[in-house]
């Protein structure tokens, strides 16, 4: 299982890494190799402007995964704010927290996105907010139960009658609970915040189309789809569910190396 | 030093039943007072009253006079049936050790902690291992009353007679008052002067 991690997060290195510098390649217009079906030269097959769908979909996974980890970063780091807000801040924090977290659950999900990403002036910002300020509320509600129950462990009671103060034993007490799931619950966040990065980007809420994102890929292999050419939006459709099930297999994989620990 | 309850009532919450009523006894630092009463009936409620885990619903819970302090060292220190409970699992115990304060090797030696356990961690070591620990953080601040909630129950006989003797002699030394509390009679009678029998007449 360990091994596994590390084949995972080697692989999506490399991926990022690759996608990179294939920048050039993936915008390259040629217009004498339009059309191409997957070759030797042309793994994944060209466009309708000669673009090598190879390198396309390469820089747009790691344009994905790129967004994906800021998004998901700023998200949990929310998550951890909200919920600690709740444990210590009293009452009446509390409150306000669960009633903000009920709030934002109840909204749909979709359009939220969309309504904060045309806000922000969509672009590369505009996805990253919109997803960091909507995914945090699951993450958030689990952090609260978490240190909630922490907070009434008698071992905590203790060192408070100890005469420690509260960030001893947040430090101390509870960060040593809590990292763990932080950890787990992060990475989670990850293959949803590609998703939704890439289901905006489709519906034109997102990234602009000069970028080669995934969502754009898909969005014009749509026309092309009638007419019998399958390439353009099988293979960068059918990498984006490979990357999105790679990180839940790493989040799930990770939760369980560390409960057994 | 004088602990004292004075009037107390107390229950969990508004519709549950009274676990105690109308109770008062106090208790100086001079004293080793034991109480006996059958199970469920609250002793360990007793002792968070008194220890300020709880806060009783009537009445006051006094020392010299004043109200426990909220906030910060608490001068009375209570030791829990349960350590394993006590104990955080993820800390090793050098550092649970180091949470109650300074505790000198001697202190260690007479207890019976063995330095190799100080690197491990609590789910590893047996009760009766843990419940020393619980003792000697109990012991590394200054407490000036120490309430022991059946802290011996699980224990065998000669582990029983190394931790009393030992707890008994730092007792005296330091002028610390000693609440017992259990359920064993015999046991009551050994390690303190004075003995409380609590009856269940609650209605």
């Amino acid at each position: 299982m360990k091994k596994r991690m590390l084949y995972i997060v080697l692989f999506l290195i490399l991926i990022m890494i690759i996608g990179y510098f294939c920048n050039e390649g993936a915008v390259d217009t040629d217009f004498a190799h339009k059309n191409i079906g997957p070759s030797f030269y042309y793994p994944f097959g060209t466009d309708w402007m000669g673009r090598n769908l190879f390198f396309r979909t390469l820089r747009g996974l790691s344009i994905s995964l790129f967004i994906g980890i800021i998004a998901s970063s700023i998200s949990a780091f929310i998550a951890l704010f909200i919920g600690m807000t709740a444990v210590f801040g009293g009452k009446k924090a509390d409150a306000i927290v669960t009633w903000m977290i009920d709030f934002m659950m109840g909204l749909p999900h979709l359009l939220l996105l969309i309504v904060l990403s045309m806000a922000v002036g969509r672009e590369l910002k505009g996805v990253i907010l919109s997803i960091a300020l909507t995914h945090w509320t699951s993450f958030a509600r689990l952090i609260r139960s978490e240190l909630f129950q922490l907070k009434e462990k008698n071992y905590i009671k203790i060192a408070e009658k100890l005469g420690k103060g509260k960030v001893y034993i947040f430090q101390k007490h509870m960060l040593v609970h809590l990292l763990p799931q932080f950890i787990v619950g992060w990475v989670l966040l990850f293959p949803h915040a590609i998703l939704h990065e890439s289901s905006m980007t489709f519906l034109g809420f997102g990234l602009s189309s000069e970028q080669p994102a995934i969502g754009i890929l898909l969005s014009e292999s749509m026309q092309y789809l009638v007419t019998g050419r399958w390439w353009p939006a099988v293979f960068p459709g059918l990498f984006l569910v490979i990357i999105v099930l790679l990180l839940y297999c790493l989040g799930k994989d990770l939760q369980k190396y560390i409960s057994q620990k | 030093m004088l602990l004292e309850m004075r009037d107390v009532f107390f229950r969990y919450h508004k519709k549950a039943p009274w676990i105690l009523k109308n109770m008062s006894f106090s208790i100086s630092n001079t004293e080793r007072i034991g109480i006996i009463a059958p199970s469920g009936f609250g002793k360990t409620t007793l002792c968070k009253l008194l220890a300020g885990y709880e806060t009783p619903v009537k009445g006051k819970i006094l020392l010299d006079g004043k109200p426990l302090p909220k906030k910060g060292y608490c001068p009375v220190q209570m030791i829990w049936q349960h350590p394993e409970m006590a104990v955080n699992t993820k800390l090793p115990m050098k550092k649970v050790l180091e949470e109650g304060g300074e505790i000198t090797e001697e202190m260690m030696k007479k207890l019976g902690i063995q330095k190799q356990w100080l690197s491990r961690f609590s789910p590893t070591l047996s009760g009766g291992e843990l419940q020393r620990f619980c003792i000697a953080r109990a012991l590394g601040g200054n407490p000036d009353f120490l309430l022991a909630d059946e802290i011996s129950t699980m224990l065998d006989l000669l582990t029983q007679s190394q931790i009393w003797h030992f707890l008994l002699e730092e007792v005296e030394k330091r002028k610390i008052g000693l609440l017992v509390v259990s359920h064993d009679i015999r046991l009551l009678q050994q390690v303190t002067t004075k003995q409380i029998y609590l009856q269940n007449n609650i209605s």
